[in-house]
């Protein structure tokens, strides 16, 4: 003898609660997969904008609170960078200024789009090579290799990535040939500050897409 | 004793087979000599006992002696489980009280609602005296 039984149908998860959770789902994919790279993040905030002065504690009223209650120079250039802001003295201002321009040349030479030519690579490490003793703060270094290299390291950029600012790639090399690679006299404080300013205002211009520069 | 309300299983989506259960829905329905007299169409169930009580069996046409139908209808009939054997492996229904060519004498299912006395007519014909040999 048979015996069928039925029974109440078990609640099935609601179709909507399974969309849900496809959503989510797609959602932390889209996520790990889409989301830009911590290196390139890095790179990015150090390359426009230099990190803020950390907070310290000076005394209200203090003429170091008072310097720092004026509104900063702007800081969307690299020219702007280039300033001289320490309180050294004329004879190294030069070499401050180049030193202050070196970060931004030596990501310059390590954009994507550039660091894979070879004589880019070469520039660079020809400018680091020339600038480690200033940097080591070495008070006889001498400061016309490493305003070359950064005149040839620019070249080399602009050969690479930027036809139509050979004229100032060019006059800026020329420029640096003529350097004394001394900041003693005023003549020479000048002519230094002077090629300064101008390598300051190409590797602004080359620190936009080349697409973007006419 | 009230009798149990009828419903046919489609009839309740709330319900299904329960687990472990066949649904012979679709199974052939077969005599005492084997032979195929017709196909299980529906199931009528007791929702209150959760148990299913006859098969509604729609019979194969030009059996003997049965006339045929109304036109757009089939002849059916209504088992008690309790009769009836299930072959799940070969999805069978076995009815050893009936035979194709005893089954004329079954009392027909005509409607859902069920007249009064069916299922005693019913019982009568499927009780050992009433079998043919």
């Amino acid at each position: 003898m048979a015996e069928l039984r039925i029974q109440p149908k078990k609640a099935a998860p609601s179709p909507w609660l399974l969309v849900g959770l496809a959503v989510l789902l797609l959602a932390a994919v889209a996520y790990f997969y889409l989301r830009p790279d911590p290196a390139d993040e890095a790179r990015a905030t150090s390359t426009s904008a230099p990190a803020p002065a950390p907070a310290d504690s000076l005394a209200p009223g203090s003429p170091a609170a008072e310097a720092r209650a004026t509104p900063p120079p702007a800081t969307d250039s690299v020219g702007t960078q280039a300033a001289p802001t320490s309180p050294a003295g004329a004879g190294n201002a030069a070499a401050t200024m180049l030193l202050q321009l070196s970060p931004t040349l030596t990501q310059l030479a390590d954009r994507a789009d550039l660091r894979d030519d070879a004589a880019i690579r070469e520039q660079r490490d020809n400018f680091t090579s020339a600038t480690a003793r200033l940097a080591e703060g070495d008070p006889h270094a001498s400061l016309r290799p490493g305003l070359v290299a950064a005149a040839s390291l620019l070249l080399a950029v602009q050969q690479k990535a930027y036809p139509n600012l050979e004229s100032e790639a060019n006059s800026l090399v020329q420029k640096a040939g003529l350097l004394s690679g001394r900041n003693a006299t005023a003549a020479e404080q000048a002519q230094n500050r002077a090629y300064l300013d101008q390598l300051a205002t190409l590797l602004n211009t080359m620190s936009y897409p080349a697409a973007d520069v006419l | 004793m009230n009798s149990p309300i009828l419903r046919r299983l489609r009839d309740l989506p709330t319900f299904e087979m329960a687990t472990g259960d066949p649904d012979p829905r679709g199974w052939a329905v077969r005599g005492s000599d084997g032979q195929a007299f017709g196909v299980v169409h529906e199931l009528l169930v007791d929702p209150a006992a959760q148990r299913v009580l006859y098969l509604d069996v729609q019979l194969d046409p030009n059996l003997p002696n049965v006339p045929p139908p109304a036109p757009h209808t089939e002849t059916r009939i209504l088992l008690p489980v309790a009769a009836v054997n299930l072959d799940t492996e070969g999805s069978n229904v076995f009815v050893t009280a009936l035979r194709r060519d005893t089954i004329s004498n079954y009392p027909p299912f005509l409607d859902f609602m069920l007249p009064p006395g069916f299922e005693e007519a019913m019982q009568q014909a499927l009780s050992p005296s009433t079998v043919q040999p």
